[in-house]
């Protein structure tokens, strides 16, 4: 039996977030991406690195992976609550 | 971020290269274990390459074997490596040391000590005096106390109304003042006139005046004599008198104001019809450093671009060492460009213009006390082409100087 949260429960979170001014990323547990211009890209909430190259970053979410393609991409720091990958940033997705 | 690479700094850390067929699942596992990796670069197709702290490599040396990757310590880099690599390489680090405490002793002692202002005493005197006192070429400079050196130099000579002491860098200077001393006495002396003029008053302090209000004098006149004839004998008759005491005349040195009424004459003409220069306000500098062959110009043109123009140069040397001066100089030119202008005078401006320049020229002729009682312009001579004018000044001076005499003997 899976763990599904109901509908309501959401609309409780996304509510509680709303009115009580509640940072939503912790709340509801959702990445936050930052990207500074096309040369840094800081990922809070992640689920650890699924592959790194220099021209591809996969970042995994609660929400799915994070792609960044680009070129001479750096894995500039790693910590369990952050990641940021330097580089020159070509795109970024989203892929369930 | 740049806290964090201070720290990392500070602890040590090591650059990995990272060998295996997935890296990231090494990556994925340090992070969970709480190993800090940072400046994650992929180099080639199988290899990362990380940075690790020194601390975390047995922990991360765990994982790998754990993932099946293999880790090679590429560098070591920080603090304790840079101090482990010095304490191999003392020599190294002793020498640093013994560089920087030879430049601090050299340039903290006093190497060569400059006397200035010095006129009739010898600078070596005062030198001898300042080294007795602490300050000589070859002393610490701060265990020199440059007040207690002033002191000494003012307690032992006599002659010195004032010394300072300062340090400029490894030099010291002594400034001295002396002290301004009387004129020594002349003995016996006249008060003889300096010009020639027409007595205005006298006063005498010493001596018999020669002189009275209202007579004409020449130069070199005596005016009050240090000579003191023995006053004349009462005049007697009949009467038996004892013989009168016998006066030698006295001898001493006169002194008294003696002032004249002098006149002065001065001439000067102006052109009615004249090309006179002004400047125009245009000016061009020229810095450049000039050297035997050659010359540098560091800013302004190469030339001057005015047809006239008024030069002012000023040439800097390097300051001399020994006996070496560098044949270098720093030369600084300042052209005023100059425009020249014909001009028509009125009869008026000739005459003004020609007072004022006599006036310019007798203000050189005047001395500095002379006090000015009447100022009389004339003009002398005017054609088409001048007008000359003249300017008679009438001051009144003190014209006594004192002339040494020697006293007849016997």
């Amino acid at each position: 039996m899976g763990f599904v949260v109901p509908r309501e429960m959401k609309n409780l979170e996304c509510f509680l977030a709303h009115y009580l001014e509640l940072p939503k990323e912790l709340v509801m547990g959702l990445p936050r991406i930052t990207m500074l211009g096309d040369i840094q890209i800081i990922v809070e909430n992640h689920r650890g690195i699924i592959e790194y190259t220099a021209e591809k970053v996969r970042i995994g979410t609660s929400i799915g992976e994070l792609h960044v393609l680009g070129s001479d991409l750096a894995l500039r720091t790693i910590f369990p609550e952050e990641i940021a990958v330097d580089g020159k940033i070509r795109s970024i997705a989203l892929v369930e | 971020m740049l806290v964090r690479s201070f720290w990392a700094y500070i602890f040590g850390f090591l650059v990995l290269a990272i060998t295996g067929e997935h890296p990231e699942r090494l990556i994925n596992l340090a992070m969970m274990r709480g190993v800090a990796l940072w400046d994650v670069t992929r180099v080639g197709p199988e290899t990362l390459r990380v940075k690790v702290a020194a601390r975390s490599l047995r922990p991360l040396r765990h994982i790998a074997r754990q993932t099946r990757v293999r880790v090679h310590i590429r560098a070591k880099r920080g603090l304790p490596f840079t101090l482990q690599r010095l304490r191999r390489r003392w020599m190294l680090t002793g020498g640093a040391i013994t560089f920087c405490l030879l430049l601090y002793l050299l340039s903290s002692l006093v190497w060569t000590v400059d006397v200035l202002g010095v006129k009739q005493l010898n600078a070596d005197r005062v030198r001898q005096v300042a080294a007795a006192a602490g300050l000589y070429p070859g002393n610490l400079r701060f265990l020199v106390n440059s007040k207690d050196v002033a002191d000494s130099l003012m307690r032992t000579l006599p002659g010195i109304a004032f010394a300072e002491v300062d340090f400029w860098g490894t030099r010291a200077s002594i400034k001295i003042y002396e002290k301004e001393l009387p004129e020594p006495s002349l003995g016996t002396a006249h008060i003889v006139a300096k010009k020639a003029g027409v007595v205005k008053d006298v006063l005498v302090l010493a001596g018999s005046p020669q002189v009275k209000e209202g007579d004409v004098v020449h130069a070199g006149q005596i005016l009050i004599s240090g000579v003191i004839a023995p006053p004349p004998l009462p005049k007697t008759e009949g009467v038996p008198q004892p013989p009168p005491p016998q006066y030698e005349p006295r001898y001493l040195e006169a002194r008294g104001i003696v002032r004249a009424r002098i006149w002065y004459r001065c001439y000067a003409d102006a052109l009615r019809d004249e090309v006179v220069e002004q400047k125009t306000g245009h000016i061009t500098s020229i810095v450049s450093i000039r050297m035997p062959n050659r010359e540098i110009i560091i800013k302004g043109p190469s030339a001057v671009p005015y047809p006239l123009y008024d030069l002012t140069e000023k040439k800097r040397k390097m300051p001399q060492w020994r006996n070496i001066t560098l044949p270098v100089e720093f030369v600084t030119i300042r052209a005023e460009e100059i425009r020249r202008f014909r001009v028509r005078r009125s009869y008026d401006e000739a005459v003004r213009l020609a007072s004022q320049r006599a006036q310019s020229a007798m203000a050189g002729q005047l001395s500095a006390q002379a006090q000015v009682t009447q100022r009389q312009f004339k003009v002398v001579d005017a054609d088409e082409d001048h007008v000359g004018v003249q300017l008679v000044v009438e001051t009144l001076e003190e014209i006594g100087a004192p002339q040494q005499f020697v006293p007849p003997s016997g």
